[in-house]
């Protein structure tokens, strides 16, 4: 990766410093995306009139939003090199899990990936529509369920606490 | 209700309650209290999450999951309540935490709060947790049998690196930088060996959908190691040379099992040395010498991604020297002096506490130049203290703490107006 590269997606960063990156390892990740699972499905209780109250939205929005950081590149930059691939095997595993495609690279796992993040930012414009609702919770689902597994996996062979680290 | 469903919130709830009687309890630093409010706000979170979920009318497998979700927080923030428990137990040097607070302000955030315990694990230890560290939660653990020996206080810089290293979202600058080095160490130097562990591949899969599952434990294990070494210069960065002799005083010789999260001791205190030689810091030749090769149990595949893995992190060492002097320059420029340092000797020496603003790298790596140096400077004035090793390091260390305190007062009135 150049040089420009490096500054550019740095200055990406500091523009999204509040935004905590969309990365495998984020112990909150299977909690988010579980939760934003939840809100969603509450929403498609809401479409089919099984519901009244209003559903939160929180979780779904922040999800959205890391997915969106994760997805936004500056020019030039090459996608292979910004996305680690503990990440890559996730959002690749959800594709496959949630949706029909079988994306056959990278630049494929990526535009499925920025379709849904573009559908979860804009919910409140498919709160009708619980087919498209219930494929977005089931894709939180899985990036739910494969964070926690890949989790367990990288820090298994360690014997501290998952969550802490020693010197 | 679901039995799953029942004791996901009954677990959440014993939580909130154990919190409730931590509350009760006395601490000697605000930051503690602080830490329960944050913890009992997330287990709050979880708790309307679960009162919400209805068996009747929500997905399974949604409910499921945040009962996953809702126990993983259980196993991830117990040992946190642990911690702030037992910062309630005065064992260790207070003396220690004005001061280690004072650079967790200044490198991780102006708002951050540092919780130091003495605590039952050997290694130094942090918690890493977006969520604490995204809200200036430091948390450092320091080995109780080492309670009071202020003179490990340089291997709470290591700690202080980790929380930087999530703070300053480090994973996503190195990321690029290793994935990089990994893949062009594959195929310009080791594709046989690839397709002889892996699937045969062409060379434009080996970063693709197909080829990156076969080394990403290798680049989970170099950004791993990545961190370490980052959090290694940043205690070499804060405290000199006082780092490498607490490293080699807590862990030298080192030896047994190697974890492929972390690079062998051998080559940290290669890479260590490197540094500290690069700033002119004073340090012997031989130090590596003191810690002694681990075994790797790392057979075939495995054998082949760590040494992939080693590699990797090899090639991005100064980069990560560099990023620790980036993000600790604002900290005290400037701030080693000879000139002080004979000032804390010549104090040690009459057997005083030193006073009149010396700066805390100074008075640390002071103190260790006398605890390993061959002449005793008590020799004329305290023959009995120089015939005794294990009385001396106790007059010394309780001279470095007392010291301490007394730079931390004048800190104090300085900053009163």
């Amino acid at each position: 990766m150049s040089d420009e590269n490096v500054v550019a997606r740095d200055s990406l960063q500091a523009a999204n410093a509040r935004t905590p990156p969309f990365r495998a390892l984020d112990p909150e990740l299977p909690s988010l995306a579980a939760r934003a699972a939840f809100q969603l499905d509450n929403l498609r209780l809401e479409a089919q009139g099984k519901i009244h109250e209003e559903s939160r939205q929180d979780a779904i929005a922040k999800f959205a939003s890391r997915l969106q950081g994760a997805l936004q590149l500056p020019p030039g930059a090459d996608k292979k090199s910004l996305l680690d691939p503990l990440t890559t095997s996730i959002l690749h595993g959800a594709v496959l899990q949630a949706t029909s495609d079988k994306p056959n690279n990278l630049d494929e796992v990526l535009a499925q990936i920025g379709r849904l993040t573009e559908q979860l930012l804009q919910i409140d414009g498919f709160k009708a529509k619980s087919d498209m609702i219930v494929a977005l919770r089931d894709f939180c689902l899985a990036i739910s369920d494969l964070a926690s597994s890949k989790q367990r996996l990288v820090r298994s062979p360690r014997p501290q606490s998952p969550k802490s680290s020693r010197l | 209700m679901s039995q799953l469903l029942r004791h996901a919130r009954q677990r959440v709830d014993k939580v909130l309650k154990l919190i409730q009687v931590l509350k009760s309890h006395e601490f000697p630093h605000e930051d503690s209290r602080k830490t329960l409010a944050f913890v009992e706000g997330q287990f709050g979170e979880l708790q309307d999450t679960l009162q919400h979920l209805n068996d009747s009318l929500n997905d399974p497998h949604t409910i499921r999951a945040n009962c996953r979700s809702a126990l993983e927080a259980v196993f991830a923030y117990l040992p946190v309540l642990g911690f702030v428990a037992r910062s309630t137990d005065v064992v260790g040097a207070l003396e220690l935490h004005r001061p280690l607070h004072r650079i967790v302000t200044a490198v991780v955030g102006p708002d951050a709060h540092l919780l130091l315990t003495s605590d039952w694990q050997y290694s130094p230890y942090t918690y890493v947790h977006y969520q604490l560290i995204e809200k200036g939660f430091v948390l450092v653990g320091l080995p109780a049998s080492e309670a009071g020996n202020g003179l490990i206080m340089p291997l709470a810089g290591h700690e202080i690196g980790h929380n930087m290293w999530y703070a300053n979202n480090l994973d996503q600058h190195f990321a690029p930088l290793v994935s990089d080095s990994l893949v062009a160490e594959i195929l310009n130097n080791r594709f046989n060996e690839f397709q002889e562990h892996f699937d045969p591949l062409e060379k434009s899969q080996v970063n693709d959908l197909a080829g990156r599952p076969y080394w990403e434990p290798a680049f989970a294990w170099a950004m791993a190691q990545c961190q370490e070494m980052f959090c290694d210069f940043v205690g070499l960065v804060l405290f000199r040379e006082a780092y490498l002799y607490a490293f080699q005083y807590l862990l030298s010789p080192g030896g047994g099992a190697r974890d492929a999260s972390y690079p062998s001791m051998p080559s940290r205190a290669r890479h260590l040395i490197a540094a500290a030689k690069e700033r002119g810091f004073q340090i012997a030749e031989k130090y590596p010498d003191s810690f002694d090769e681990e075994q790797s149990e790392a057979k075939g595949k495995d054998e082949f991604l760590l040494a992939l893995a080693d590699k990797a992190r090899e090639s991005v060492i100064p980069k990560l020297l560099a990023k620790a002097d980036e993000k600790l320059a604002s900290y005290e420029p400037g701030a080693h002096s000879e000139e002080e340092k004979k000032r804390v000797k010549a104090a040690f020496t009459r057997a005083t506490p030193v006073a009149g603003g010396v700066r805390l790298v100074n008075l640390v790596n002071a103190t260790w130049e006398i605890e390993i140096s061959e002449i005793q400077i008590w020799n004329n004035d305290y023959p009995a203290l120089a015939e005794r090793p294990e009385e001396r390091s106790r007059v010394l260390n309780e001279l470095f703490l007392k010291s301490l305190e007394v730079l931390e007062i004048e800190k104090l009135q300085e900053e009163q107006p």
